[in-house]
């Protein structure tokens, strides 16, 4: 009874066997990563501690130095690496940078999928771009988990510098540590064409005393005549809640981060203006910022939105002829009415941050200085679209006296000016935000078709928002 | 001497360890093992490592936070993902049907010998199948938009009400979605019944008429039973695509209106692509995994029953 071994194979059973023991060996050759890269991390985050102290230090006796003997030491040298979107008003200002530290070399090469790319390099620990243009919930989350760089002795000396709400989105509740340069102040307004407004028989639009419900029964009147005054999308459209929130001074989660406050009786009442905009059946029903959204700002169909401010450089890459109203458009105040406080809101609006996986720290603390820390470097960065939130230069006549193609001679920023002057403090946007914001957006539309009642609709949001925020929000 | 070797034990040789067998085949390894050396990199690696994400709270940055079963358990009662599966379900038990029974149409006509253009034809309608699924999404947008698509546009002309397809009504999204799809990959299915059909000998045909078989009993006697294994093949080739459907959803409706047009796929990708969820993200991989070898499995039974 010899076991035939003479023609050796290997069986199915035997090459299973195989291929779970190897599988087994791998995956359990991924154990320890978590425990090296949990090490790494603190490791890292120990090391920068110290560093940045030895930093602090030299700095000081460097400034000393500056004083009284040498002063090209201080000089910035190397590269900065600047991640954002193409045709970056960032670029803009680098401009300016470069011929002021020519020693700096700006590297911007944009990537596509550098929301990412940025959060591979975070977990590798290496390849972070020295500066990224990243939103209020980005860099709120990023924040939390203590990845980028704390900027808060920088930040301090400028802190009167900037609107409190931009501020507050470069704060972490959690860490008590500012880890964000104030970037776009994305203070918000309608725009409008008056021409086409005077057409529907609506020449003398009183904007700043005008109320949701005049606005609502001008909008109802004007799309009778094919023409809409705003952009509501049938499936949601959660901007329009989120600065109506803003107006009414409410926010739709807590400072800390730690709770949905869409649901309170700001929210409600914010959701009734939206209701309210959606009954006047003045919306248009495209894609925001879609083909055909822009096809009908050409042809006049859409003779007005709520737009932040830095939607201009978009609107001037669209609208090129006098007939699709170049130097036509203006812009006026959010229209007011019972609890509202202020005439504005927020939409976007990034910052900038210096991830601590990045190589040259100084020279990107150097950058965000200039580009939102002196006048020429905000009037570079503003000349796009963005506005600069660097309190001194929205008061200077680099920045009141700018003219737009789309506005023609009208001083647009004069209006902004005003603007910034009325956005809410107590408007957050902190790890988690989004979550909410997309549900909001999500569970409008029974709301808007009187399947739920406002209130049932709220609940509903908050409840459906409340797993989906507990995943993202920052927890203390 | 031959009794005594008679009533020599049996001998019994222990087996070569497997590192001996392996020495001994070395080269027969070393030819294949560019591909277990692939697969263990680009296929066992992720999969082991999304296995420990599935098991950890990791939103793509930071440290990562074991967790157990958690991000399952937190997966199973989210609402997103129940409406998700419904949708892909419904999408499935809708496409895959009329799928196959429209290609067997097709694919009988153009199988006809004196049908004119037969090749031009065969080629019109595969081409959607290699046409870039973006830019039919494009197009389909701009024909279904609710408020300036051509397709409202000569609904207006004709005096009717327009329908709001991709964002005001939910069935009215799963049906553009459902257009698109088949638009695009009917082609494919076509291809298939036809070698199908091409595979079948003339002589059971001509058996079957020289027995009277009218042409329509030619259709269901012969040709269908025939063409099962084909039929097969697609139903568990498209039940798997349809499990992991995307593209069009994506780039029509972004899966609403709300939620109505989400599958499972754009689900994941939402949970992990848009909002950072890894952990919960690859917990729900998982479960879609597990979901499409369930009905792959039960397919499988219910073709040995049904084709033997």
């Amino acid at each position: 009874m010899a076991i035939e071994l003479g023609n050796s194979r290997i069986t199915r059973r035997k090459l299973l066997t195989l291929a779970g023991v190897g599988a087994g060996v791998l995956v359990a050759g991924c154990a320890p990563k978590i425990v090296e890269v949990t090490k790494i991390v603190k490791e890292v985050v120990k090391e920068t501690v110290e560093v940045e102290v030895e930093k602090v230090v030299e700095k000081v006796v460097k400034e000393t130095v500056e004083v009284e003997v040498v002063k090209p030491a201080m000089r910035p040298s190397g590269e900065v690496i600047f991640w954002g979107h193409d045709q970056h008003p960032l670029d803009l200002a680098a401009t300016g940078f470069v011929e002021k530290y020519p020693e700096v070399k700006w590297v911007s090469p944009h990537p596509a999928d550098r929301g990412q790319k940025i959060l591979a390099a975070m977990a590798a620990g290496s390849g972070c771009p020295d500066l990224y243009w990243a939103e209020a919930t980005e860099a709120q989350d990023w924040g939390c988990s203590e990845l980028l760089t704390d900027l808060t002795e920088e930040l301090l000396p400028f802190k009167d510098q900037f609107h409190p709400l931009k501020l507050n989105e470069t704060f972490i509740a959690k860490t008590g540590k500012y880890i964000g340069w104030p970037g776009d102040i994305s203070v918000s307004g309608y725009y409008y064409r008056p021409d086409k407004f005077e057409e529907t028989g609506y020449a003398d639009v009183d904007w700043e005393k005008l109320t949701y419900e005049d606005f609502f029964l001008m909008s109802s009147e004007i799309a009778k005549q094919g023409k809409y005054t705003f952009v509501f999308p049938a499936d949601g459209w959660s901007a329009l809640f989120m600065y109506a929130l803003h107006q009414l001074g409410g926010t739709a989660v807590s400072k800390d981060g730690q709770k949905i406050t869409a649901g309170d009786e700001k929210g409600i009442q914010a959701m009734t203006i939206v209701k309210g905009l959606w009954d006047s059946g003045g919306g248009l029903d495209v894609g925001w910022w879609s083909p055909p959204y822009w096809a009908a700002i050409q042809e006049g169909t859409l003779i007005g939105d709520f737009a932040a401010a830095w939607a201009k450089g978009f609107w001037e890459a669209q609208i090129k002829t006098a007939e699709t109203g170049l130097g036509a458009w203006r812009i006026a105040p959010f229209p007011t009415g019972s609890g509202i406080k202020y005439r504005t809101g927020v939409w976007g609006g990034a910052q900038l941050v210096h991830p601590k996986c990045a190589d040259n720290r100084d020279n990107a603390i150097v950058y965000m200085k200039y580009a939102f820390g002196t006048l020429e470097g905000a009037a570079l960065a503003g000349s796009w679209g963005i506005i600069p939130g660097y309190r001194p230069y929205l008061a200077s006549p680099l920045f009141l006296m700018l003219k737009s193609p789309i506005f023609g001679e009208w001083a647009f920023n004069e209006f902004w000016a005003r603007q910034e002057k009325e956005l809410s403090t107590d408007f957050y946007r902190p790890a988690g935000w989004g979550a909410v914001n997309e549900i909001v957006g999500k569970e409008m539309p029974p709301i808007l078709t009187g399947e739920f009642s406002v209130e049932e609709g709220m609940q509903k949001i908050v409840e459906l928002a409340t797993s989906d925020f507990e995943r993202t929000m920052c927890k203390m | 001497m031959s009794d005594a070797l008679a009533r020599r034990p049996p001998i019994f040789r222990l087996p070569k360890p497997l590192w001996k067998q392996v020495a001994q085949h070395w080269m027969d390894y070393l030819f294949i093992a560019p591909f277990f050396l692939s697969f263990a990199v680009f296929g066992l690696y992720p999969l082991g490592w999304a296995l420990q994400i599935s098991f950890s709270r990791w939103r793509g940055f930071g440290p990562m936070e074991y967790v157990g079963l958690e991000n399952y358990r937190v997966m199973l009662k989210d609402p997103y993902i129940l409406q998700s599966l419904v949708n892909t379900l419904e999408f499935a038990y809708i496409l895959l049907p009329t799928g196959i029974f429209i290609a067997i149409v097709f694919a009988v006509i153009l199988n006809t010998k004196n049908l004119t253009g037969r090749g031009v034809f065969r080629t019109v309608y595969f081409l959607p199948y290699v046409t870039s699924s973006v830019i039919v999404a494009i197009v389909f947008t701009q024909l279904f938009d609710d408020t300036f698509g051509w397709i409202n546009l000569g609904l207006k002309g004709l005096g009717l009400q327009p329908v709001r397809w991709l964002r005001g009504s939910r069935w009215a999204a799963k049906t553009v979605v459902i257009l698109l799809t088949h638009w695009s990959g009917i082609g494919y299915n076509i291809l298939l019944f036809l070698g199908g059909l091409q595979s079948i000998e003339p002589e059971i045909y001509e058996a079957a008429r020289i027995d009277g078989a009218s042409e329509w009993q030619v259709f269901w006697r012969v040709t269908l039973p025939l063409l099962q294994p084909v039929i097969f093949f697609l139903t568990i080739m498209a039940t798997i695509g349809l499990m992991n459907m995307f593209n069009q959803p994506y780039m029509l409706t972004g899966g609403g209106p709300r939620g109505a047009t989400e599958t499972l796929m754009l689900r994941l990708y939402n949970l992990g692509i848009g909002g950072s969820r890894y952990g919960d993200a690859s917990a729900f991989g998982f479960m879609i995994g597990f979901l499409v070898i369930a009905i792959s499995l039960v397919q499988i039974r219910v073709q040995r029953r049904w084709i033997g």
